[in-house]
């Protein structure tokens, strides 16, 4: 569905922001995971036909996206959430939602109500939809942010960083959401929250420093800490070099470590690795 | 093929009723024992040129209608404020020019000096971040940000014009002393320009606050041209130089439109 091979862009002042980067993304929810700074917004741009590579080929649902005309053909079928996610203060979401279906060719009034009403009773918005933007919560705004990306039913959605700055609550429903588009088109959901993956993801990449650095399922990045994590339980100092501490909880006489590497000289029991060990090991590895 | 009993149930399902369904059955019976005669490369060749020009002319039909709603959409997305200070300020033009003693050159009447900075500020103020705040999604539709930008000019220009119309009619009537055309003439050449090197300003640098600053001193020079050290500086207001101006708004709003189709810029630039 989406064919990324060799991807490269340089902006202006010689700033790679990826270097060759090769992706294969199927049906369904697929993560996107990384530190800020490594590419993953620069790959959404380029994604959604607004960035413009500096090397190598993007195939969306077939459409060259570095040509005008792949570029127009995967906008008609793209819906779009980007990081920093602007809306016009003093318009509804209703009539701010009316603009966007406009903007994506749905010139029909009644057919616009009708789609209006459709994403906004998707995101559970349908009861405040006659309020200004500027009165909406975080989460609130990220919802509108997912209506209008819906609009017009699009194959592809492109998520960028969509939980940025929200309760654990609103996280929740929205990875719910998100999840739930996915049953009948591609979402690309791109995050430095690697829970977020976790939770919703069956495949992903991990991409730091404008390169892929895994592509694959969840549980094979899983694997790849398997008998290097480890707990250990410490009374006097941390445990030391050579080992990345992933988690410290305070217990009554003891502190409890979640390690990961080789934990020489210290009484440690191996754990299961989660998604965010099997995360932090290959980017401890990736040095 | 179906059994004729299934034909004739599938019938009264749809027509409602056996009698309609009976009468309809030969009907239906013929039409599935006919042989439907392929076309021929000309038949198809017709067939495909009629639906291409219908399909253009629908196309035609939907980029008007886009245009159209575009610019309806654009009097919800504009900033409110544009269109009270326009108003604000026109208004207060009338009422100072109203209190002149007659026989004022009509090149220092406050209507004529305010026509042009009104519109400049208006037009400034119409592109970038506090003015587009979802720029990104809107470059992320299929829609022409160039489309976009000219609606929302054009709604705001138009807007200005018309008050200005309005500023002018209201003084012939209410003064006597000018006639409606050569007070209009002498703003609208100027007002256009200038509307249109605020636009291409805003859109160059994506910062209103530098285009408004830029053309309130250019037209500043214009108002102070009345004392002496700024005397040398060209007349806008005088008639050989208006084809100039037409020519330089056309080029400014060409050159404008060009950079605001250029996507990755105008979202960079924001950063």
């Amino acid at each position: 569905m989406i064919s990324i091979s060799n991807l490269t862009k340089t902006y202006p002042g010689k700033v790679q922001a990826l270097r060759g980067v090769d992706l294969e993304i199927g049906g369904g929810m697929f993560g996107l995971v990384g530190p800020n700074g490594a590419g993953k917004t620069t790959l959404m741009r380029i994604l959604a036909g607004l960035v413009r590579p500096t090397g190598g080929t993007v195939s969306v649902l077939g459409q060259d996206v570095t040509t005008p005309r792949g570029k127009l053909a995967t906008k008609a079928v793209l819906g779009y959430l980007p990081q920093e996610l602007g809306l016009y203060p003093n318009l509804t979401a209703r009539e701010f939602l009316d603009y966007i279906a406009m903007l994506k060719g749905v010139t029909d009034r009644a057919i616009r109500r009708r789609q209006v009403n459709d994403v906004l009773q998707q995101v559970r918005l349908s009861d405040e939809v006659d309020r200004q933007l500027k009165t909406y919560s975080g989460g609130m705004k990220r919802r509108v942010g997912i209506a209008q990306a819906l609009l017009g039913d699009p194959q592809l959605l492109i998520v960028d960083e969509p939980t940025a700055g929200l309760d654990p609550e609103e996280r929740v429903r929205l990875r719910n959401l998100l999840a739930d588009m996915a049953a009948r088109r591609t979402v690309i959901l791109s995050t430095h929250i690697v829970e977020d993956i976790s939770q919703s993801c069956t495949d992903l990449a991990v991409i730091a420093h404008g390169k892929v650095l895994f592509q694959g399922a969840s549980r094979d990045l899983i694997a790849q800490a398997r008998g290097h994590v480890w707990t250990i339980n410490s009374s006097g100092e941390r445990p030391n070099a050579g080992l990345t501490i992933v988690s410290t909880l305070q217990l009554q006489d003891t502190v409890q470590y979640r390690v990961l590497g080789e934990p020489h000289g210290h009484a440690a029991t191996p754990v299961e690795p989660s998604l965010e060990d099997g995360y932090l090991w290959l980017m401890n590895n990736a040095g | 093929m179906p059994h004729v009993d299934e034909l004739r149930a599938k019938l009264i399902e749809d027509a409602g009723s056996a009698a309609e369904a009976d009468r309809l059955l030969p009907a239906l019976r013929h039409l599935a024992d006919w042989p439907a005669p392929t076309p021929t490369a000309l038949e198809t060749d017709r067939l495909v040129q009629t639906l291409a020009a219908e399909l253009s002319a629908q196309r035609s039909s939907s980029i008007v209608s886009l245009m159209a709603g575009l610019l309806r959409a654009q009097l919800r997305v504009v900033q409110h404020e544009i269109w009270l200070a326009s108003a604000f300020v026109m208004t207060l033009g009338v009422l100072v020019t109203l209190t002149l003693q007659p026989g004022t050159s009509i090149e220092l009447l406050p209507v004529v000096l305010l026509a042009p900075l009104m519109a400049a500020l208006g037009i400034a103020f119409l592109y970038g971040p506090a003015a587009d705040p979802s720029l990104e999604i809107e470059l992320a539709t299929p829609a022409s940000p160039r489309l976009i930008v000219l609606m929302r000019l054009l709604l705001v220009f138009l807007f200005d014009l018309v008050l200005s119309l309005a500023g002018s009619a209201a003084l012939v009537v209410l003064q006597g002393s000018w006639s409606l055309w050569p007070l209009v003439a002498l703003w609208l050449a100027p007002m256009t320009f200038l509307a249109a090197l605020a636009f291409l300003l805003s859109v160059l640098f994506i910062d209103p606050l530098i285009s408004a600053l830029i053309c309130l001193v250019l037209w500043g020079l214009q108002v102070l041209r009345a004392f002496p050290p700024f005397a040398a500086f060209p007349d806008w207001l005088a008639s050989d130089l208006r084809p100039w101006l037409w020519l330089m708004a056309l080029l400014c709003v060409s050159v404008a439109l060009w950079l605001a189709g250029r996507e990755e810029r105008q979202l960079l630039k924001r950063i």
